[in-house]
């Protein structure tokens, strides 16, 4: 394989993860969507 | 195609395979993820932390333990049962298990502030449906019902509801839609923001996945409970509820204000009758019926142990003798309400000592045993061995 050949290839390899990372970061964002801002405070009584 | 726009595609490709990726992890998560050694529900794996976890993971604890011909007994309701004020080593729920011996496996899915048909019990229900063998035990106080939805669990009724988990028991459906019709717009809000994100989740499993991920590997939101290392896999968050100190030192603090506390347990329950007694009052007792019968599914009722918890000794001999006859009645009425409904109810700590309790309503290690003694008795009438 030349260099360039090397290059697309760790171009498109680069592009894959990226991808793939920013669809696990939108399904973490669902989760983190549906989280209450304040936790809930229980009180003994 | 150029190779600048082979890599535009490539990435825009990827980015669903991604996601689909993540939602097939959450499906299997679900179907494995529960907390390790687990013993009942500490700060750790908790709301209280913003640990919410999801009904997938409250019904894996259950069912890691079952096998056939074992009896799963599901211990729902509030901090009473949960075993706040008993270490770690003494929750009542592992003398519960002692009791009863190997042909039942006890878990306790009880939750700090949880109503007595309400997120624990909801797994029950579950388990109930799939023709698993169980017994659910939960405990309350004279009038006290609520809601499946609408409370700090109510998350859990809308995450059982859209996997399909629960009974099909429209009065409950009717009962939520007509209560909803008549709060508040911010309640109205919350209440279809928790439904959206519930529907979502049923097609998505995001909830799985990532509380899988923050139990084992890494949890990503600040809260107080946690701090100052948030970060940390709930794995390794310890159980810190409180425990009970030496009895000299119970009891001590704002004794005014847990006496008026428990005077309430009866005071708006009960009237004079003109004859220097009482009679239970009408209005409260018939909605508490409702709400029995609209919540809780009739295939449910006879695999129940509804525990009507008393408040210490400490505080109940500090009620003048007409108050401590209203509580008395109070406490037997409502058992008779709840046995009216087919569910096994006992009052529970009419004979406990103030060593058995931490402080008003809690148990110490010694209250547990005793509570656990009785339980397995009135588990096994409905299971028997």
């Amino acid at each position: 394989m030349t260099p360039s050949r090397l290059r697309q290839c760790g171009a498109l390899t680069a592009r894959l993860a990226i991808g793939l990372t920013i669809g696990f970061l939108l399904h973490y964002l669902l989760y983190r969507l549906s989280l209450p801002v304040q936790p809930f405070i229980y009180v003994a009584f | 195609m150029t190779f600048n726009q082979l890599k535009a595609l490539v990435l825009l490709l990827a980015i669903p395979v991604g996601f689909a990726l993540a939602v097939r992890l959450g499906r299997e998560a679900e179907g494995y993820a529960k907390p390790q050694r687990f013993v009942r529900l500490h700060y750790g794996i908790s709301p209280e932390s913003l640990y919410y976890l999801p009904f997938s993971m409250l019904e894996n604890v259950a069912l890691a333990r079952w096998a056939p011909g074992k009896t799963i007994v599901i211990v729902a309701g509030n901090s009473i049962l949960n075993g706040y004020g008993q270490a770690e080593r003494d929750v009542w729920t592992l003398r519960l298990q002692e009791e009863l011996g190997d042909r039942y496996v006890v878990v306790n899915l009880a939750f700090r502030g949880a109503l007595p048909y309400e997120a624990g019990a909801l797994v029950a229900e579950s388990l109930l449906r799939r023709n698993y063998p169980v017994v659910l035990v939960s405990n309350t106080s004279p009038g006290t019902v609520g809601r499946v939805a609408g409370n700090a669990y109510g998350y859990l009724y809308y995450d059982a509801l859209y996997k399909g988990r629960l009974f099909n028991h429209p009065a409950r459906d009717a009962n939520i839609a007509e209560w909803e019709a008549t709060a508040t717009p911010a309640v109205r809000a919350e209440q279809d923001e928790l439904r959206r994100a519930a529907r979502l989740d049923a097609n998505l499993r995001f909830q799985a996945l990532w509380h899988h991920v923050g139990y084992r590997h890494l949890f990503t939101t600040w809260n107080p409970h946690t701090r100052p290392q948030f970060w940390q896999a709930r794995a390794s968050a310890v159980d810190n509820l409180p425990v009970a100190p030496p009895l000299a030192e119970r009891f001590r603090t704002e004794v005014a204000s847990e006496l008026t506390i428990t005077q309430g347990f009866s005071v708006n329950l009960a009237e004079p009758d003109g004859s220097g007694s009482w009679r239970v009052l009408g209005p409260p007792a018939e909605i508490v019926s409702d709400l029995i019968e609209d919540m809780i599914p009739p295939k449910m009722r006879r695999h129940m142990v509804m525990l009507l918890t008393q408040n210490a000794p400490f505080y109940r001999t500090r009620l003048t003798p007409t108050e401590l006859a209203r509580d008395n009645l109070v406490f037997s009425a409502y058992e008779q309400q709840w046995r009216k409904h087919g569910i096994a109810a006992h009052i529970v700590g009419l004979d406990f000592t103030d060593e058995d309790y931490y402080d008003r309503s809690h148990l110490a290690a010694a209250g547990g045993r005793k509570l656990a003694r009785l339980t397995a008795d009135y588990v096994r009438q409905i299971s028997p061995p």
